[in-house]
């Protein structure tokens, strides 16, 4: 069991919904969540069809923990082709709308086709109807998770939806749960959007049961109890994601100003410290942590903004409480556009949730605008008469807003970075990879984090592979292959079980195999484990070949590698991609193009 | 004599009474070394941190033979993960 052993298949072009077996051989090679997901999208569509079209497959997916009670067990992940990148696109989201889909006996929802109007998803258990989504169609996501719940008249049907953003193709457009939780990266959102489909509203009592449930209640204490005493968890429940912030300045890995710099003045003003700070006219920007469906870290930070702040000063609907600031909004919103405005970045973070946008590609996309502004390349014409110089709180916010709206230059910023720096003819300012904008790490200081950016198969992502130790201890490329690949394959099978990557602040693979094991009937070992991560990159690298993806793909921008980090402790240094790749794609069992030989593939079953 | 020690995130609690935005400076030893310090904070030694002294990565080898000299500047921080 952990299993629900059913799945959700959607037809959207015909307005049909049926329930059908999970296919269990599959399940048993690939777990859950994100593997599963990848295998149900490699099975059911074209890998070279358009990502915005009826060809695309949108699948929400949870792991055989989700809504266990393991720690953290509130994930789920859609997984589909993405329209920022043209590759797969892998996107984890928490919150407690992925449990309530377990509970309604699903373990994954298939959608295809595309509606010929707005609809949205009503499932309560065994019933599914697919329904007119006029009324909320062009509004909020905040306003959707409202108004379908006052419309059902349950306050406890949860809801995953999308904003005006998703619905207009903004290519960085997410999926948001729980009103501030998301499935962030990547375009998901355009992607639903694009198939008319406004919301998926869930509400479910079957519940979920386990292979062997005392075995597994030991298991659960025993890896609890483990999380409970990590210096990890202390950090993210106490500080949240942002304590992350100090120590990248210290480090000098601190992307600011479009990557131009790594360090950032302004830090002192938008980290952890100055979050719990109480100003001289009383206000304190955090209220408080928040945990997701069955958490025991509670990294969620809880914020509100000065009700003076020139950004809600005359807005009321914006003085309540919201989602605080993580690590990558404080980085998005702050160095990396040059701002350091603790209201002005909380109140972005707001309308990314409002309207249901990614915050990092969001505000990489800013920052290279930004760039492109102080260049002369853009003018006020271009900016709706906004000056987009960094360090300007008010033009983030703006832009945040027209971005959210589909408004003006909003709709250029809609577009990411990669393409809107080729649009005005300088794409070397782009910061991404594969198209999808970098995390807050300066891949000069953290080289192994510049493998795993340059290899993640959904473009670059800081969640799909650990090697911060090693990049702590040596600041050559050196040696950092095998870390990268090898946590890539564990990362890809944690986010295969249905809980959080950041139990493995202190969970290794036996804490996980003794969880997935008592869980799920089968002999689950460590190695079997690890094979389905490694199975999983490989299927999503298959997926990318196959969509036209080649090795040039993976790579960094020229910033990276030919000019020196500026200052900090990796001043001088640039990134040694260029050493660390034909190394890694050894270790994978790859050609040095970057394609899976034949006996890795026969190896993995694929 | 006197260097001047910042820390942060779970750390920051063991820095001495009149820290200012987690920044302190601290009397130590002759030819103290970053370890050492690290032992005269109260800091778990066997800790995973990262260090930096006056801008320069610290490696784990290194942290019990750097010598520190007065008015350098130590940073104690946590370490980097996720985010």
């Amino acid at each position: 069991m952990g299993w629900q052993k059913k799945i959700l298949r959607v037809d959207l072009t015909n307005g049909t919904a049926a329930s059908e077996p999970l296919n269990m051989e599959w399940a048993n090679l690939y777990l859950g969540e994100r593997g599963l997901a990848t295998k149900y999208l490699w099975e059911n569509m074209d890998p070279k069809a358009d990502a915005m079209g009826p060809g695309n497959v949108l699948v929400f997916a949870t792991g055989p923990l989700t809504g266990t009670m393991a720690s953290t067990s509130g994930r789920y992940a859609v997984v589909t082709k993405g329209p920022l990148t043209g590759a797969i696109a892998c996107s984890n989201s928490g919150g407690k709308f992925g449990a309530e889909l377990k509970f309604a006996g699903y373990d994954l929802l298939v959608i295809h086709g595309k509606s010929a109007t707005p609809v949205y998803l009503h499932i309560v258990d065994d019933n599914v109807e697919v329904l007119p989504a006029d009324d909320i169609w062009g509004t909020s996501v905040w306003h959707t998770e409202e108004w379908v719940k006052q419309h059902h008249q349950d306050p406890l049907i949860k809801v995953a939806s999308i904003g005006v953003s998703g619905e207009r193709g903004v290519r960085f457009a997410c999926i948001v749960n729980d009103l501030h939780r998301a499935a962030g990266r990547s375009g998901v959102g355009a992607v639903m959007g694009s198939k008319n489909l406004k919301a998926v509203a869930v509400r479910g009592t079957v519940g979920v049961k386990v292979y062997d449930p005392e075995r597994f209640m030991e298991a659960v204490t025993k890896t609890k109890a483990l999380l409970w005493d990590s210096d990890g968890r202390r950090s993210l429940t106490e500080h949240g994601t942002n304590a992350m912030i100090d120590s990248m300045q210290e480090f000098g890995g601190l992307p600011t100003r479009n990557f131009q710099e790594v360090q950032f003045g302004g830090v002192d003003k938008i980290n952890p410290a100055a979050m719990v700070e109480t100003k001289p006219s009383g206000h304190r920007n955090l209220i408080t942590n928040k945990a997701c469906f069955g958490c025991t870290i509670a990294c969620g930070r809880i914020a509100h903004i000065d009700k003076e702040h020139f950004t809600i000063v005359n807005r009321k609907e914006y003085w309540h409480a919201s989602g605080g600031l993580e690590y990558e909004t404080a980085y998005a919103f702050g160095p990396v556009v040059g701002i350091d405005d603790i209201d002005a970045l909380t109140f972005a973070g707001f309308l990314m949730n409002e309207h249901g946008m990614d915050p990092i590609s969001f505000g990489v996309t800013l920052a290279a605008a930004m760039e492109l502004y102080e260049m002369g390349v853009i003018t006020d014409k271009d900016t709706d008469g906004v000056p987009l110089n960094f360090g300007n709180a008010e033009a983030l916010t703006i832009m945040a807003e027209k971005t959210g709206k589909y408004e003006g230059f909003g709709q250029i910023l809609g577009l990411g970075s990669k393409r809107m720096c080729e649009k005005y003819g300088h794409p070397e300012l782009s910061m991404s990879v594969k198209g999808q904008e970098f995390a807050g790490y300066d891949s000069r200081a953290l080289q192994g984090m510049g493998l795993g950016y340059a290899t993640s198969n959904r473009g670059a992502c800081h969640l799909k592979h650990d090697t911060f130790a090693e990049d702590m201890e040596d600041q050559t490329g050196k040696g950092k292959a095998r870390p990268c690949k090898d946590s890539q394959d564990v990362t890809a099978m944690v986010d295969s079980s249905g809980v959080c990557l950041f139990t493995t602040s202190s969970w290794g693979v036996e804490e996980f195999q003794q969880q997935i094991d008592a869980a799920c009937e089968g002999d689950w070992t460590v190695d079997r484990l690890r094979e389905v991560g490694e199975r999983t990159w490989n299927l999503e690298r298959q997926f990318n070949l196959a969509a036209g993806l080649t090795a040039k793909d993976d790579t960094l921008p020229k910033r990276l590698l030919e000019v020196p980090a500026p200052s900090g402790t990796a001043k001088g240094r640039v990134s040694e991609l260029g050493k660390m790749l034909p190394e890694y794609y050894k270790l994978r069992g790859w050609t040095a193009d970057g394609v899976p030989t034949k006996k890795t593939l026969t190896r993995l079953g694929l | 004599m006197k260097i001047q020690v910042r820390s942060a995130g779970v750390l920051a609690k063991y820095l001495p009474a009149g820290s200012i935005m987690n920044v302190v400076e601290l009397e130590i030893a002759e030819a103290a070394t970053p370890l050492d310090v690290i032992k005269q904070l109260g800091m778990p030694i066997n800790g995973q941190y990262f260090v930096a002294l006056n801008g320069e990565l610290v490696t784990k080898n290194e942290r019990d033979c750097r010598t520190l000299a007065a008015n350098d500047k130590l940073s104690i921080m946590p370490p980097l993960r996720g985010g």
